[in-house]
């Protein structure tokens, strides 16, 4: 009985239920994206973001050509000599990209004035 | 009966949260120790300064963390992983399991660096939403977590690399065989 109401209800004034279930809809579907945009890690590597301008210009495009290696095929030395070359010039791409150094949260770089504990030796950390 | 279980319960559980108790007035003792009044009103002083410097490094972070990122899935998708198919495919049963292991162990190492980098970024949101004015123990020690995180990363990179090293060791071997 009351399903046939609201069912009439709605047919009655379907553009209206039209236009508020598209908005409903289309609220939800955003924040379910923020949120997966979140939860997800994405939003850590977006760039885009305000403030993040400065790091843009940092991003660098690998030095080497596109230097991708087939799948398929037979092996011979002179293949894997071409593919060991290849290997090492991404390696150095890798190795131009800057590290985590341990140095920047020093007292003096942040003027705190007061030293941190000893870190632990990357044992310690094991 | 139900009372004398709800004791023994009582008396049981009542040690083990004596001992919480001592280590969390502990860890507090510990923090207090190393700041005295005037190294937390040194804190006080320069603690949004050290904030504006702290979110600089954030952005730098960013950007190595993207570079890293995309150097190292594409060393595996583009050189790893192909040699390892095409060694399989060959027949060469005894090098593509080396080279597997250490792939796998390389996907392995990426994955931590990753959410270490997660984590770590994590750390440094809450340092810098913190009201480190007010609260500028906890600014210390959230910095010393920090710290010690990015101390993580840095190993993580380093284990990446030995391991990329070791894959680049295998795959001469290999090549020395044919």
């Amino acid at each position: 009985m009351n399903f046939l109401i609201i069912r009439n209800h709605i047919e009655k004034h379907r553009l209206i239920f039209a236009i508020s279930f598209s908005i409903i809809l289309s609220l939800a579907l955003t924040v379910l994206s923020i949120v997966l945009y979140n939860i997800t890690g994405t939003s850590k590597l977006d760039l885009s973001r305000p403030g993040y301008e400065a790091a843009i210009k940092q991003l660098k495009k690998p030095e080497s050509t596109d230097n991708s290696f087939s799948s398929d095929n037979s092996l011979n030395t002179d293949i894997m000599k071409k593919y060991l070359k290849n290997y090492q010039q991404q390696v150095d791409d890798l190795n131009g990209y800057g590290n985590f150094s341990e140095k920047v949260f020093e007292v003096g770089r942040l003027g705190l004035g007061v030293p941190l504990p000893a870190a632990p030796t990357a044992s310690e950390q094991e | 009966m139900r009372i004398l279980q709800k004791l023994r319960k009582f008396i049981l559980g009542f040690p083990a949260l004596l001992f919480a108790c001592a280590g969390l007035v502990w860890m507090g003792v510990t923090v207090h120790a190393q700041l005295d009044e005037a190294k937390i009103d040194t804190i006080k002083q320069n603690c949004v300064a050290a904030q504006v410097e702290i979110q600089r490094v954030r952005y730098n972070d960013a950007a190595i963390r993207v570079n890293r990122g995309q150097g190292y899935e594409t060393l595996l998708s583009k050189m790893i992983n192909p040699l390892n198919s095409r060694v399989t495919a060959n027949g060469y049963n005894e090098h593509a399991s080396t080279l597997t292991t250490i792939a796998t162990q390389y996907q392995k190492q990426l994955a931590k660096f990753k959410k270490d980098y997660d984590t770590y970024d994590d750390t440094l949101a809450i340092l810098l939403r913190l009201k480190c004015v007010d609260k500028p123990e906890t600014f210390y020690e959230k910095l010393e977590v920090a710290r010690n995180q990015r101390l993580s990363l840095s190993t993580d990179i380093t284990s990446l690399s030995q391991i990329i090293n070791d894959y680049h060791a295998a795959a001469k071997k290999f090549q020395e065989s044919l």
